[in-house]
C-alpha cells in the first residue's frame, strides 16, 4: 500500500466516493493505491508534519487514521467499515488478540475485526503512547503516568503508577 | 511508584496543567510521532501569532478565558466528567485561524470550573 503525495487540484478531481478522508482547511493531499482491483482513494489532512498512519488487520481490512479522522476499508470488497470523526488527533492504530486498538489524544477505542465497536474508553489524562502486552493496554500519559486497560473489559486494571 | 501530581496554573474562570505547555510549544519528544505533533502545535501556533518566545504562553491564557464564552462545537461525557470543546477565533498577519480549546468539567459539574485538557490549532485556507 503505498501513500503518494498529491497536490490539491488533484485531489479535488477523485471521485468523491473516493475521498475515504477529507479534513477541512486541509494543507495534505495524498493517493493510497490498495491495488489493481481496487484502485486508489485520496486522503485530505491538516496536519503538514505528521503523516498518516497506516495498519492491515488480519481479515483485510486497511486502517487509516489521520488528525482527527478514522476509517477502515475492506480490501476484499473496497467498502468502507469504519469512518468515524474523533475528538482529538489519532496517535496510534494496533492491531491485537482480534481487535483493532485506536488510541487518540482523548480516547481509546476498541473495534472488533468486522469494524463494530469494542468499547471506547474516555482517558483521564492527555495520552502519549500506548503498547500493547497480552491481554492489555499501557498507555503512558504526558504527566508520564501509566495506564493499563484491560482488552476484554476496558477496565483499568490497577491505578496509574509513574513511568 | 505513587501517581505523579501535576503542577496546576490557575487561569481567570479555568485551570490548565503546566505540563500542557510542553505539548502546545513543542517540547514533547518522548518518541517520533508524538514530537511531530507537539512540533507541529508550535508551528500552527506560531502562524496564528502565538510564540511563546514573545509571551506566547500569557496570550494562550487570555484566549482560554475569551474561549470559555466560545460557541460550543462538541462535547464528550466519560466516567470522569464531562469535555466541552470550544472555538476560538484567532488571527495574525501571517494567518487566519481557530483554536479548539476542550474544556473539562470534573464529574460533569458544569459549574465547576474546568480544565483546559488540550487544544487543536487550525489554519484557515482563506485569504
Amino acid at each position: 500500500m503505498k501513500i503518494q503525495n498529491i497536490e490539491k487540484y488533484q485531489f479535488a478531481q477523485i471521485e468523491k466516493g473516493r475521498q475515504i478522508i477529507v479534513h477541512e482547511d486541509a494543507r495534505r493531499f495524498a493517493l493510497i493505491d490498495l491495488g489493481e482491483e481496487l484502485g486508489c482513494y485520496g486522503l485530505s489532512w491538516r496536519s503538514n508534519l505528521i503523516e498518516p498512519t497506516v495498519v492491515l488487520s488480519p481479515d483485510k481490512q486497511v486502517w487509516i487514521g489521520i488528525d482527527q479522522r478514522l476509517v477502515a476499508l475492506n480490501l476484499n470488497t473496497g467498502n468502507i467499515a469504519v469512518s468515524l470523526p474523533l475528538m482529538t488527533n489519532v496517535l496510534q492504530i494496533q492491531v491485537a488478540m482480534a481487535v483493532i486498538v485506536v488510541l487518540t489524544e482523548s480516547e481509546l477505542l476498541l473495534f472488533n475485526l468486522d469494524g463494530s465497536i469494542r468499547f471506547t474508553k474516555g482517558l483521564p489524562e492527555l495520552a502519549l503512547e500506548m503498547s500493547i502486552g497480552d491481554c492489555d493496554v499501557k498507555i503512558t500519559d504526558i504527566e508520564g503516568n501509566v495506564w493499563m486497560i484491560d482488552i476484554q473489559t476496558g477496565a483499568f486494571k490497577q491505578s496509574p503508577v509513574a513511568a | 511508584m505513587p501517581l505523579l501530581v501535576a503542577i496546576m496554573i490557575q487561569g481567570n474562570g479555568f485551570t490548565i496543567k503546566e505540563s500542557k505547555f510542553d505539548y502546545f510549544f513543542g517540547r514533547v519528544t518522548s518518541n517520533p510521532s508524538n514530537q511531530a505533533r507537539s512540533i507541529q502545535n508550535l508551528q500552527d501556533l506560531k502562524k496564528l501569532g502565538i510564540d511563546e518566545a514573545t509571551d506566547g504562553q500569557k496570550y494562550l491564557m487570555q484566549i482560554f478565558e475569551f474561549g470559555l464564552n466560545a460557541p460550543e462545537i462538541k462535547r464528550k461525557i466519560n466516567e470522569y466528567g464531562t469535555t466541552i470543546i470550544k472555538q476560538a477565533e484567532v488571527s495574525s498577519n501571517e494567518a487566519k485561524g481557530v483554536i479548539e480549546i476542550a474544556y473539562f468539567y470534573p464529574a460533569g459539574n458544569l459549574l465547576n470550573i474546568p480544565e483546559v485538557t488540550t487544544i487543536i490549532p487550525k489554519i484557515s485556507n482563506q485569504e
